[in-house]
């Protein structure tokens, strides 16, 4: 009988190993991307491009964009790109405010460079809006490329011309840019966004276009050229909340290569407060629930058609985004588990596990900062206290041990008490599940009239890493309870840099 | 596709070819970022072990 509860007691401590290596996928998948990202030095597109001057059909869905919509189309007209090769359409998806006569104004001024292109019945998301102007521009023969875009960015001005060199690559099917985060009045939401968008952009796609698979060249700055277009059926997948990512799927399954430039720079306004920012990213997340779905016979599954959508390293760095929150609320029960049952094992893992994450981190942020100077000056805190006040000193007492539990106590003459330790520890085994809930309260917190004070304290010590799982986990249950896929549009004030 | 001048055209091979050199820094960033890291291990190893 003994025997037996010896092999349970073996196979249990085996399963919450195996449940904290569920925690260190992710980070090992994010380090190995980073490590990637300096061999674009080497693995790039450029030597392929050449100077490339198609004729580009700008298109721009526009709801109630009254406010922003006359800046685009300036800075559109402003291009340093040939007036002749460029063409710019509005679509206006029954707006409700000046934007058609906004825009009107301008088709008048300019006519043959701006078009409008009203929809009467409006409000079926942003895929829907694009392809009324895309089966237009398409019916004539005169766009070789077409440049889908949200209204409020503005691009800069050699930013279109940097994107179509790629496209001089017949292989070539889609280009994205780099869309910055370009408030004019900013706040810590906005810094951390814009420290994120470095990362998730000018890093991690910059090492997708080393493995040659991307997950999703940006809605916002997104050029195809006219025959990937018509390749992926002329018009932009609908029936997701992700059809940018859809739309990249697309066009690799049937063959072409995306290209993510990084000197082409996109600003754009992004959400100022943790409301804002949790309506776009659910719209994302679920979004990419559903793609999960839609392409499950594609993960995993190498060597399988002409694109790269089915290696290892993509699949891995789809699923960590992806599973993230699971990861860190079963690597938290693996923890405490073996605490109770090992806990000098405990200590072993937990140290492996959180000084592999705070390397990656450190690695990944000073990388981060030094990208995009602009952003790496103004946003330097948020890098470093992306992962939260609170994880850095657990990332700092994983690296240095005895630092935070004696060192600095003694310092003040004052001591941990054993029961101090016990609490501390599980604190701390727990605290990566815990930041989750920590910023979803910041979100309760944002309503109250504390909000302004608290919300951003709470962010700060929790994390906008984890305030973005706590999103994704909410997406899981939206898409679980097939909740309403209402298009809920960002909310956009004209406030991005001039 | 429109007619670009030869000058439009050598401008514009310029700056593929200088975006194209900038790759080259992501790898003193790494560089620096590894100093960092090693330092951190250096400090942990030395005062910490």
């Amino acid at each position: 009988m003994t025997e037996f509860w010896d092999v349970l007691y073996n196979v249990l401590v085996v399963v919450l190993l195996i449940f904290v290596a569920t925690g260190a996928v992710p980070v090992i998948t994010a380090l190995v991307h980073f490590v990637i990202v300096p061999m674009h030095a080497f693995f790039n597109h450029y030597g392929q491009a050449e100077p490339y001057f198609p004729r580009v059909a700008v298109m721009v869905p526009a709801w109630n964009e009254g406010v922003v919509i006359g800046a685009t189309i300036e800075r559109l007209l402003a291009l340093d790109y040939p007036a002749d090769s460029l063409r710019i359409f509005v679509i206006d998806d029954a707006s409700t405010d000046d934007t058609p006569d906004v825009v009107g104004r301008w088709a008048t001024a300019e006519p043959g460079r701006v078009f409008l292109l009203r929809r009467e019945q409006g409000g079926q998301g942003k895929a829907h809006t694009l392809n009324h102007g895309i089966r237009i521009v398409l019916d004539d023969d005169w766009a070789e490329a077409v440049l889908i875009m949200d209204a409020d960015v503005i691009f800069t001005p050699s930013s279109l011309a940097k994107m179509t060199r790629h496209l001089s690559d017949p292989k070539v099917g889609a280009v994205s840019g780099y869309i910055a985060e370009g408030s004019r009045d900013r706040n810590y939401m906005t810094r951390f966004i814009a420290i994120e968008y470095v990362l998730a952009q000018l890093a991690s796609r910059r090492a997708q276009n080393v493995l040659g698979a991307h997950a999703c060249l940006a809605g916002g700055a997104q050029l195809h050229s006219r025959a990937n277009l018509e390749a992926i059926g002329g018009a932009i997948p609908t029936g997701t909340l992700a059809e940018d990512t859809v739309a990249t799927f697309e066009s690799q399954l049937h063959g072409r290569r995306m290209v993510f430039e990084p000197h082409a720079v996109v600003l754009a306004e992004e959400p100022g407060t943790i409301d804002a920012l949790w309506k776009q990213r659910l719209r994302w997340a679920r979004g990419n629930v559903q793609v999960s779905s839609i392409y499950r016979k594609v993960w995993f599954r190498p060597g399988h058609g002409v694109h790269h959508l089915g290696s290892l390293a993509f699949g891995a760095s789809w699923f960590s985004i992806f599973l993230l929150p699971f990861a860190m609320i079963l690597s938290s029960i693996g923890l405490v588990g073996l605490l109770l049952l090992q806990s000098d094992l405990a200590q072993v893992v937990f140290r492996a596990l959180w000084i592999t994450a705070a390397l990656t981190y450190i690695f990944s942020m000073l990388i981060g900062v030094q990208l995009d100077g602009r952003i790496g000056r103004s946003s330097w805190r948020e890098a470093f206290l992306f992962p939260g006040l609170i994880s850095f000193v657990v990332m700092i007492a994983a690296l240095f041990p005895g630092l935070i539990e004696e060192q600095l106590p003694g310092l003040f003459g004052m001591e941990l008490l054993p029961g101090g330790h016990v609490a501390l520890t599980l604190f701390i085994y727990l605290w990566i599940s815990l930041a989750m809930l920590g910023a979803w309260l910041a979100r309760v917190v944002e309503k109250t009239g504390a909000g302004r004070v608290l919300s951003p304290l709470l962010t700060y010590l929790v994390g906008y890493g984890p305030l973005l799982c706590a999103i994704t986990v909410d997406s899981y249950i939206k898409e679980w309870r097939k909740a309403d896929t209402v298009w809920i549009k960002t909310e956009k004030t004209g406030r991005v840099l001039g | 596709m429109n007619d670009m001048t030869r000058g439009e055209r050598g401008e514009a091979r310029d700056e593929l070819r200088r975006d194209r050199r900038k790759e080259y820094l992501l790898l003193l960033q790494a560089v620096i970022a590894l100093a960092v890291i090693a330092v951190i291990l250096v400090v942990r190893q030395v005062y910490f072990s």
